[in-house]
């Protein structure tokens, strides 16, 4: 049994890794994510997932009910930590499945995969309690910045993956090859756009509530699949109760993977299977049952002064 | 009946319970009233004195309740909930009263003294004594109460006048022993009940010692993992997890320390999955006025900080003169030495904790606090602990000392400028860190701490920015430290911080590295590129005379991808200074070599190092057509197009090098279609074969390649000397006037104001030419405002009409010409104006005056908003201690 494949078993059972193997962990990873795309090729069947945020006890039952990696080939749309309570395991199990099946999980960026983010949503603070410094958390922040921003599935008439949505400086999927990604997420751009966006009902572009990122219509949309010979637009980012939502005459799919999202939200979560000849499956999955290992709570301090 | 009845209008504001929400009937006023033996409470509309807004029968059956001193509650027959509340407790107080009278002496048939307990307890009741038999019944109240305000008020007055949790306590026991798992989990549903009442006095009370093991001990069984047990009382009771290094002098305050301590336990882990948002704001402000608390008697303890920061005084690295002391250390067994470095690491461990949790102060406070620990002897113990051998207290030494950049940079820089003339600053302390650190975690804390030090757009208050935007001069806001820190830098640091760089040779360092080295270049290269951007002329001075910027080109070379995108980073931040200083040296240097072979090393191959490659080409594609860029982008075109030529045409499957190649053509063959070019680059001239403007340009391209090397070092060293000195034969100022001609003429032709924007002309005289922009002292502003006539001058004698007489121009050409010159000599004015702010005008164009200010303005607001943007970023990361649950409140939403 490898390390790769111990650390694995580790990570299942939601135990931490020692910070001299994450360290290298992540160091592997970097090297491998440097030679991917910025909108990387998945060849079909591939299971789409959202938003995962930390949620690591829904990720596993995510596994379940989708089939084991690298069993089933998956792609996630980002947002892997954060909010939840095991954002470091999740996102370690996530890298450490890719490092061992790079061909069968392809990992893109998500707005939380940054430092900023990640220092107020609870990533940061998560890491500083389970470690004692941040050292883990620059890790991990190093390999953010060499994620992809996107996927292509299926060729020609596919599926254009990324975690928030369309950008109005990126016309042709070629236009996203000309970023240099390796940086922190910046605040406007077509790589801030990337992974902001929502999609909403009305004509062209808006201003995005969220103070990054833009609003798209249905019209954009079609243009941009249009232009781009692609089918579907599938992404995430945004919360839905029911797990999945198609917009603008199916053009688009927003795909949310944390059931009770934050422990309380109380909805389902899905996943999307694309197949071979690109028809879309969705599977509906709820949180995980409790039991004791899925008691969901932060590690506590060890010792303190004040 | 024998009761008074109150007939003094009191007023008040009638509220009625409509789906949750209490909805306002309007304000009237109150009185009471008897009619035909039944007594009534009504209230009088104050706008409509006619009109009744209330008419309530006071019924004996019916719970009323007084709450606070101005509200009284209650629930009519017809299930309707009433509330009063009364402008004053005087008022409240008489129709209290009354009713409580009136219902006396209803009641006066019946059993009067259950009547009167159950006012005071309100409809529902917990049984006084519980019993593990009488749990379903409480759990029920609570359930029943916590569903209205009103009922969550009773209860909870309940729990607290009964002491109902102290009673609930030992019933764990007895379920425990009984091994009764249902009543384990109904009691540890009950006080989950009673901890989202969310009643300060409640949560309060279970922290006590008495109650919190107990408390904590009950929310262990938790019904929703029936199968697991938690082990809170273990951890909670584990007293050893308190440190105390210096005794805490106050037994209140040590006890607020072990109650922070349980409200954190209980947020974060006990309660973590059921805490709803009130409980959970309740519990964080809880927090943080324990911490407050705290925080502030300590620091003003004065015997506490001396004793604290005492504990460094016996150290050889501290300050000098505590050679007896020092001597005493050494003569001390190995044990006690052992014993006071370990005293020492905690006491840093503390200072650490102490300084994190102060930044949820107000900022006054950390100030305050800061400035007073700075004074007991801050800085040692960040020394010490910069120095110690365990990895974890340098990361602590190193949070300890960001904390204070990331609040106030210029306090630390003014802080490390008055010990200047100690042996060491803190900056070479930092430096020395970086360079000899074998934990990643801590290199990267430093490199970043240092970052920040030398920022000259950190710790600027956003006031201060704001204002900028206003201002005519592009300039940041006064900070004279800054300019004294960064010449401090500049002067001697600097060195030994790149020179590693500086030195970098032998290229088999480059393929054996280690992941430590190559984290240190790595470090190292995001430095330069933070420097490129900030520093100025400082920093172009600097890396283009020591040969850092040659040698990153040696780091392309380097077997990890990693490092050869820093290196790419580091020529990209040079290509986005749109500063021809850095275009020459990269283009002598051949600078562009490492990319263009990187590209084809990668070649069609489609990962990150490829992406950058492109970006790093497309920006030169793209910004040889922008107007801001272009003058100096055109030739980079023409320079990497013309060396590599043979290259990139193996490469032109991608869009941006085969545009890249059209782009070169167009600039240099007139009879090329150009679409992206202004149009009056394409319009016919006399000149054969060159389009216009763009002669000019590639004559100044071959007098550069025909400039003798030694000339251009001594460019690049005294670079105002040169450029001041030989207008008309440098690349100063007349590549500038030429290059930008065609734009000119378009403008003319269009009328639209002219982009170049009036900068430019000092610019590209290099060196002086920051003294506009970044925030010189006065001293710099005098030499640059003389610099700058002088300029004047010999630009008027560079321009006259003897120099003129060899070209012969077309009409359009004249016309552009006159206009250039005319902008030139205007231009310069203004930018003398600004200077010396005097509002003096010379003969030109009026109307350039103005938009070359509009422009000048316009870039301002832009490197304005950048500084904005970027505080805007630091002040989440400060503050994200108080923001935080703020956040996760919206999230919950």
């Amino acid at each position: 049994m490898s390390n790769l494949d111990r650390a694995i078993e580790k990570l299942r059972d939601c135990q931490t890794l020692p910070e001299q193997e994450v360290r290298e962990l992540c160091y592997r990873a970097q090297e491998l994510l440097v030679e991917e795309r910025n909108v990387q090729i998945v060849d079909t069947p591939v299971t789409i997932c959202g938003d995962i945020h930390g949620q690591f006890h829904d990720l596993i039952t995510l596994f379940e009910q989708g089939g084991e990696c690298p069993d089933t080939n998956y792609l996630f749309l980002g947002d892997f930590v954060d909010r939840g309570f095991y954002s470091l395991e999740s996102f370690l199990l996530l890298l450490c499945l890719k490092v061992r099946y790079p061909d069968r999980i392809t990992l893109i960026r998500g707005n939380h995969e940054s430092r900023q983010i990640t220092t107020v949503y609870g990533f940061y603070d998560e890491c500083i309690r389970k470690y004692g410094s941040a050292n883990v958390w620059r890790y991990c922040c190093d390999v953010f910045d060499y994620l992809a921003l996107g996927a292509l599935v299926g060729g020609p008439g596919g599926v254009f993956c990324v975690h928030g949505g369309l950008s109005p400086s990126v016309k042709h999927l070629d236009q996203i090859r000309l970023i240099d990604r390796k940086q922190e997420v910046p605040h406007e751009g077509a790589m801030c756009d990337l992974l902001w966006s929502d999609p909403e009902d009305i004509d062209g572009w808006g201003i995005s509530p969220r103070g990054a990122g833009y609003l798209f219509g249905g019209d954009k949309v079609h243009e941009f699949n249009h232009t781009n010979d692609i089918s579907l637009i599938a992404r995430a980012h945004q919360l839905v109760m029911e797990g999945y939502k198609e917009m603008f005459e199916g053009a688009i799919v927003t795909v949310w993977s944390a059931p009770n999202y934050c422990y309380r939200c109380g909805n389902v979560a899905a996943i999307l299977t694309v197949g071979e000849d690109l028809e879309r499956k969705y599977r509906i999955f709820e949180a995980a049952p409790q039991d004791a290992k899925g008691m969901p709570a932060k590690k506590p301090v060890a010792d303190y002064f004040l | 009946m024998a009761f008074e009845v109150p007939v003094t209008p009191r007023r008040v504001k009638v509220y009625e319970l409509q789906h949750e929400n209490w909805h306002d009937r309007g304000t009237g006023f109150c009185i009471g009233d008897v009619v035909n033996e039944e007594a009534y409470i009504l209230v009088k509309s104050e706008e409509e004195i006619d009109r009744l807004l209330l008419e309530a029968k006071i019924y004996k059956e019916v719970q009323y309740q007084k709450q606070q001193d101005t509200l009284i509650v209650w629930t009519d027959p017809d299930e309707t909930d009433l509330a009063l509340s009364f402008q004053e407790g005087e008022g409240c107080a008489a129709i209290w009263d009354f009713i409580t009278e009136v219902q006396k002496h209803l009641g006066l048939d019946d059993n009067q003294s259950e009547d009167a307990n159950d006012i005071q307890n309100g409809s529902i009741t917990l049984p006084p004594e519980p019993t593990l038999g009488a749990l379903p019944d409480i759990e029920r109240s609570l359930t029943l109460a916590s569903h209205t305000q009103y009922g969550r008020d009773s209860i909870t007055r309940d729990v607290q006048d009964l002491d109902y949790i102290a009673k609930l306590i030992p019933l764990l026991s007895m379920a425990e022993d009984l091994e009764s798992l249902p009543d384990l989990h109904s009691l540890c549903r009950i006080m989950k009940l009673i901890i989202l009442m969310n009643d300060n006095t409640i949560l309060e009370q279970i922290l006590l010692d008495e109650y919190i093991v107990g408390v904590v001990g009950i929310l262990e069984y938790d019904p929703e993992f029936p199968l697991h047990k938690a082990n809170h009382r273990d951890y909670i009771s584990d007293g050893s997890r308190f440190k105390e290094v210096v005794p805490i002098p106050d037994n209140a305050i040590r006890n607020k320390i072990k109650y922070t301590f349980r409200l954190q336990y209980l947020k974060d882990v006990v309660l973590a999955r059921l805490l709803d948002d009130p409980t959970f704001s309740m519990l964080s402000s809880m927090i943080y006025f324990y911490q407050v608390d705290i925080l502030n008697f300590l620091q003003h303890n004065e015997e506490f900080t001396s004793e604290l920061f005492g504990i460094f005084r016996s150290s050889p690295s501290s300050s000098q003169g505590l050679e007896d002391l020092q001597r005493e250390d050494s003569e001390m067994k190995e044990h006690a030495a052992q014993q006071t470095i370990q005293k020492k690491r905690d006491a840093v461990r503390f200072i650490h904790q102490f300084c994190l949790t102060a930044k949820n102060l107000q900022p006054q406070q950390r100030s305050f606090l800061y400035t007073s620990f700075v004074k007991k002897g801050l800085f040692d113990v960040i020394d010490f602990a910069l120095r110690d051998d365990i990895p974890n207290v340098r990361i602590a030494g190193t949070e300890l000392i960001l904390s204070i950049i990331d609040h106030d940079p210029s306090f630390v820089r003014s802080v490390v400028l008055k010990k200047a003339n100690e042996n060491t600053s803190i900056i070479d302390t930092l430096i020395d860190l970086l360079l000899t650190e074998s934990d990643f975690g801590v290199t990267s804390q430093v490199s970043e701490a240092i970052q920040i030090l030398l920022d000259p757009t950190s710790g600027q208050p956003l006031e201060a920015l704001r204002k900028t935007a206003d201002m005519f001069l592009r300039q940041r806001p006064d900070d004279p430290e800054i300019e004294i820190f960064l010449d401090s830098f500049y002067s001697q640091s600097v060195q030994r911080l790149f020179q590693n760089l500086a030195d970098l040779q032998s290229s088999d360092i480059l393929k054996n590295m280690s992941l430590q080295v190559a984290a240190l270049y790595g470090c190292l290269c995001d430095l330069v590129c933070a420097f490129i951007r900030l520093h100025g002329y400082r920093s172009r001075s600097f890396f283009v005379e020591s040969n850092v910027l040659a040698n990153i080109s040696q780091l392309f070379g380097s077997s990890h991808k990693s490092l050869r995108l820093a290196a790419l980073r580091c020529f990209r931040q040079c290509l986005g200074t749109n500063d021809e200083f850095y275009y020459r040296f990269l283009i002598k240097k051949r600078l562009f070599a490492p990319v263009v072979d990187l590209l084809v090393e990668v070649g069609s191959r489609n990962n990150l190092l490829n992406s950058a490659c492109l970006e790093f080409f497309e920006f030169i594609r793209a910004g040889s057509s922008k107007p801001d860029y272009q003058r100096n982008m055109k030739t980079l075109v023409t320079h990497v197009v013309e060396l590599y030529r043979e290259q990139l045409e193996k490469l032109t499957f991608f869009e941006t090098i085969s545009s890249l190649l059209l782009r070169y053509d167009q600039l240099h063959d007139d009879s090329m279609p150009t679409s992206d070019i202004a149009f009056a680059d394409a319009k016919p001239t006399g000149i054969p074969g060159r389009g216009n403007g763009l002669r000019d340009l590639a004559s100044d391209e071959d007098e550069y390649f025909n400039t003798s090397d030694d000339e251009e070092d001594q460019l690049l060293e005294e670079p105002v000397e040169t450029s001041a000195g030989n207008i008309p034969e440098s690349a100063g100022l007349k590549t500038r006037d030429t290059s930008d001609a065609s734009d000119t003429v378009g403008d003319l032709i269009i009328g639209l104001p002219s982009v170049p924007v009036s900068d430019k002309t000092i610019d590209s005289a290099g060196g002086i030419s920051e003294a506009g922009h970044s925030n010189e002292s006065l001293e710099t502003v005098n030499e640059t405002v003389k610099w700058l006539s002088r300029v004047k001058r010999q630009a008027a004698h560079a321009i006259s009409p003897d120099s003129e007489q060899h070209i012969s121009l077309t009409p359009l050409q004249s016309l552009g010409e006159k206009r250039r010159r005319d902008e030139a000599q205007q231009e310069e004015d203004d930018e003398l104006v600004k200077l010396s702010s005097k509002k003096t005008k010379s003969g030109g164009f009026a109307p350039k005056s103005s938009s070359s200010s509009t422009a000048a303005q316009g870039s301002n607001t832009a490197t304005t908003k950048k500084g904005f943007l970027s505080s805007v970023n630091k002040k989440i990361s400060i503050s994200f201690g108080s923001k935080r649950f703020k956040d996760k409140e919206e999230a919950s939403k």
